[in-house]
């Protein structure tokens, strides 16, 4: 990917020479770096390719081992500082590893990283998706208000496979995100309505309040 | 552990009860007192000159006390007199609560009346903390300055705020809040595994049964055989604690001993309290309907609220309880009351916890049948009712060999020892249980980081001005899950200061909301266009601002220092022999209806505290447990004693339920 980020990290800690899991952290002396946050990708926090497919227990591993050293419980107690620099790190971890966990939310971060605009800048979605999401919405409404469980569950149903059809489209798209730039508005499409049906879904589920 | 670091112990703060605990060679241990009893009542009974008792002393007196003994403070833990009055939880409290003149009309501070002086929420909290420092203290035999203190996890900023400013007040280092249900998976898990290092050590291969911890009871050999995993792998964990006050579930992962939470759902206004509430209210009702009487005053509901926690406890055990009111001049209320009448009563309640605990499965994007072990905490979770519900919901039976009371107590002092280093190989990974936003034009709740967000976490917002040479800008920062900003709670007001004056719209201030690994919320902010840091002023809506804090503490310190003199020794002789005065009095009226060796025990006791306080000793930690002692022991005498005072003031007495 060509417009992806780029660190130069080093491949050993300064402190103790030993080699690096992660440019913000070593496991071996828990020397913190505060630095690259920002300015290295999710993927290189985790020393992991840039690439839609990753293995999701070992990125887990990871991210117990590093939170292991820059955790504030384990690294804040040395000075005023340091656990200034464990909440900063820690979060960005954080954020990073639940970012990279979800497919959609790393689709979106694929997305951004090759300069495509976010949700918030670009709404578009295929045309017919607004009437479709309108009509089972009302569906849902009424089935709910006369208290149909059947038809309830029918349409958990019918949402479940558009979710599941979309996350398949979204799937294939960020795999193919490096060599079709044309996939990119796809994407973008199909990442803004899957938000429609997982919001469809979540008025599904139990404890909704409707609301 | 190292004697020249301060120790630093874990305390439970509960709606109900309260408990501290240590962590030391032998792993985490909560601290009791001589008779065995863990538990300090989180009840407090001020005197007219002044004097705070507090725990099972107070708690036996509160119906003779009912506008002056305070109970349920945590329930009003950060939270306004508007929003209490609205949601109708004053009605239930004996005790006075008033709103607080404050600064600003947008904050809104719930206080108790005591006597006339008024008391903030986190000031009665302090209290009680520094009740439970001292029995630390003296257990320790050093000064103890450093605690953790769990909150239910469902707890929003304001009531997290709260609790780390009451143990301010206290004279306590708050150095961790941690949610109630973690501390707990966090007693269970390091409970499994020192079972497992036991197990490993003697080199015997044993069943997985052997390796949950001890069983207390022979009902929970099943569930023992049922714990699944063997450790080193990954394990599903829910925790359904259901206390005095707070609803929580958590769903955890353990592995390798970091303890993820996964998700977290709950009610901070559902728990026990409401069960006796549910008796007292039919109680209310059906004496109105035969009698056209109406029961109501302090005094009668805080009877009431006594004898319906029993009536509740004990049909825990057994099928039915009965209900006695003496209502003078001949009437009398008398009903029994089946298990399973009360369990229709508490069933509404139940299946509120229910739904929380699906949601928050389904926020974990796990299935109820993946789970593989579910722990039980707080007191409530004794009734047969919940253990059915919970066991139905995940298809296997709750796992209850750690006392409900204790376990949240214990994992604090775990937690404890992590923080001090003592601890290394467990870390506590947990999230945010609401979303946290701020308000947006329009009056929308613009989200900025949501629920169930591990923590730490931080998120940035870019804001500017609307005016030319604006150098303020205001921001309501919401905590909730509405679309609406009125529907979530306000945190507060968060005003940035010292922009440079520039042309509208111009200034770029980038504001950094950081929840740190206490779940609290800290905010910065910095104009990126000059780069000066805009400093920030934060007016709490339902919090105290941290010169309140400051003020409470000196006040409270100076307090503390007084109670070091020789007053305490005074004033324990002086209740002493008020107590023993007044044991007299209801022996000579009511001692009859006592059992011969009942009324013999209390006898004796009183002759022995006598000969205690006369002997004009200087241990007044002697004395004073020496006296608990002894008005714990009167508990019943003092019941029928009530009886009897309250059919002859009010003409409609309360009896206690027949034993």
């Amino acid at each position: 990917m060509s417009s992806q980020p780029t660190t130069s990290r080093p491949i050993r800690c300064t402190t103790c020479s030993q080699p690096l899991e992660s440019p913000i952290c070593c496991t071996s002396c828990g020397q913190l770096n505060a630095d690259p946050i920002g300015r290295c990708s999710y993927f290189e926090l985790f020393g992991l390719p840039v690439d839609f497919d990753i293995d999701e227990q070992s990125l887990h591993r990871t991210y117990l081992s590093l939170t292991r050293s820059v955790h504030p419980d384990v690294a804040g107690h040395a000075s005023q500082e340091k656990r200034h620099d464990a909440l900063a790190i820690s979060s960005e971890m954080n954020r990073a590893y639940l970012t990279l966990r979800d497919p959609v939310l790393r689709a979106e971060y694929l997305l951004s990283l090759v300069g495509e605009p976010g949700t918030s800048e670009d709404r578009a979605v295929s045309p017919d998706l607004l009437g479709e999401v309108m009509t089972i919405r009302e569906e849902i409404e009424e089935a709910r208000q006369a208290g149909d469980q059947a038809s309830l569950e029918d349409l958990k149903q019918q949402v479940a496979a558009k979710q599941q059809a979309c996350m398949e489209s979204i799937v294939s798209l960020a795999r193919a995100l490096v060599e079709k730039p044309d996939a990119r508005r796809a994407l973008r499409r199909q990442l803004n309505a899957i938000k429609y049906w997982n919001n469809l879904m979540d008025r599904l589920l139990p404890g909704s309040d409707g609301v | 552990m190292s004697d020249n670091r301060d120790v630093i112990v874990g305390i439970d703060l509960g709606t109900t009860n309260s408990l501290v605990a240590v962590f030391d060679e032998a792993g985490p241990r909560v601290i009791r007192d001589e008779m065995g009893e863990s538990r300090v009542p989180s009840v407090l009974a001020f005197s007219a000159e002044g004097r705070v008792t507090i725990g099972w002393e107070a708690k036996a007196h509160a119906v003779e006390n009912p506008t002056s003994t305070v109970f349920s403070i945590k329930r009003l833990m950060g939270r306004g007199y508007e929003e209490l009055a609205a949601s109708g939880e004053l009605g239930h409290l004996p005790y006075q609560v008033v709103k607080r003149v404050t600064d600003s009309s947008s904050r809104d501070i719930a206080a108790v009346n005591v006597n006339g002086r008024l008391m903030t929420p986190p000031e009665i909290s302090a209290l009680i903390l520094r009740e439970l420092k001292r029995r630390a203290e003296a257990h320790l035999g050093r000064p103890v300055s450093r605690a953790v203190i769990t909150v239910p996890a469902y707890f929003d900023d304001a009531q997290r705020q709260a609790t780390r400013d009451a143990g301010r007040i206290a004279g306590l280092e708050v150095v961790r809040i941690v949610n109630e249900p973690t501390a707990a998976a966090l007693a269970y898990g390091l409970g499994l595994r020192g079972q497992m290092d036991r197990i490993k050590a003697a080199g015997s291969m044993l069943t997985l049964a052997g390796q949950c911890p001890t069983s207390r009871d022979g009902a929970d050999a099943e569930a023992q055989g049922r714990c699944s995993k063997p450790g080193g792998g990954e394990s599903l964990i829910a925790v359904y604690d259901l206390g005095g006050g707070t609803f929580d579930i958590s769903i955890l992962r353990l592995m390798d001993g970091v303890f993820e939470v996964q998700s977290t759902h709950g009610n901070t206004r559902l728990g026990g309290d409401d069960f006796d509430r549910e008796i007292i209210g039919l109680v209310q009702r059906e004496v109105g309907e035969q009698f056209g009487l109406e029961i109501n005053s302090p005094a009668i509901r805080q009877a009431l609220r006594n004898f319906a926690e029993s009536v509740k406890m004990r049909l825990s055990c057994d099928e039915t309880a009965t209900i006695e009111i003496d209502l003078g001049q001949g009437r009398r209320y008398r009903r029994s009351i089946s298990r399973s009448e009360f369990e229709a009563m508490i069933e509404p309640w139940i299946a509120k916890t229910l739904e929380s605990c699906r949601r928050a499965l389904a926020d974990a994007k796990v299935k109820a049948a993946e789970v593989d072990q579910v722990i039980l905490v707080g007191g409530s979770t004794r009734i047969p009712l919940v253990r059915r519900r919970v066991e139905e919901l995940f298809g296997r039976r709750p796992y209850t060999a750690l006392n409900p009371d204790e376990v949240v107590a214990l994992g604090a002092a775990v937690q404890a020892a992590i923080l001090a280093g003592e601890q290394r190989d467990a870390l506590l990974l947990d999230v945010i249980p609401l979303s946290l936003g701020i308000e947006t034009m329009g009056g929308a709740m613009g989200k900025l980081i949501l629920r169930n967000t591990r923590i730490p976490c931080q998120a940035t917002e870019r804001f500017s001005t609307f005016v030319d040479g604006q150098t303020n800008v205001k921001i309501n920062v919401l905590q909730g899950e509405r679309e609406m900003a009125k529907d979530c709670r306000s945190l507060g007001e968060f005003e940035l200061r010292g922009i440079p004056p520039m042309p509208a719209g111009l200034p770029k201030i980038l504001v950094t909301f950081l929840i740190d690994e206490n779940g609290i919320l800290n905010v910065s902010a910095r104009e990126e266009r000059s780069g000066t840091e805009a400093s920030i002023q934060i007016v709490p809506t339902y919090g105290l601002t941290s010169d309140e804090v400051k003020r409470m503490e000196m006040e409270s310190y100076e307090h503390a220092r007084e109670d070091m003199t020789a007053h305490r020794l005074i004033d324990l002789r002086n209740q002493i022999e008020f107590d023993t005065h007044k044991t007299e009095q209801m022996l000579a009226k009511v001692g009859d209806r006592l059992l011969p060796d009942e009324r013999q025990k209390i006898e004796t006791a009183m002759a022995e505290l006598k000969a205690l306080a006369a002997a004009n000793g200087t241990d007044a930690d002697a004395l004073h447990k020496a006296l608990i002692e002894f008005d714990r022991k009167t508990v019943r005498l003092a019941e029928l004693a009530i009886t009897e005072t309250l059919r002859e003031t009010d003409r409609t007495g309360v009896s206690a339920p027949r034993h």
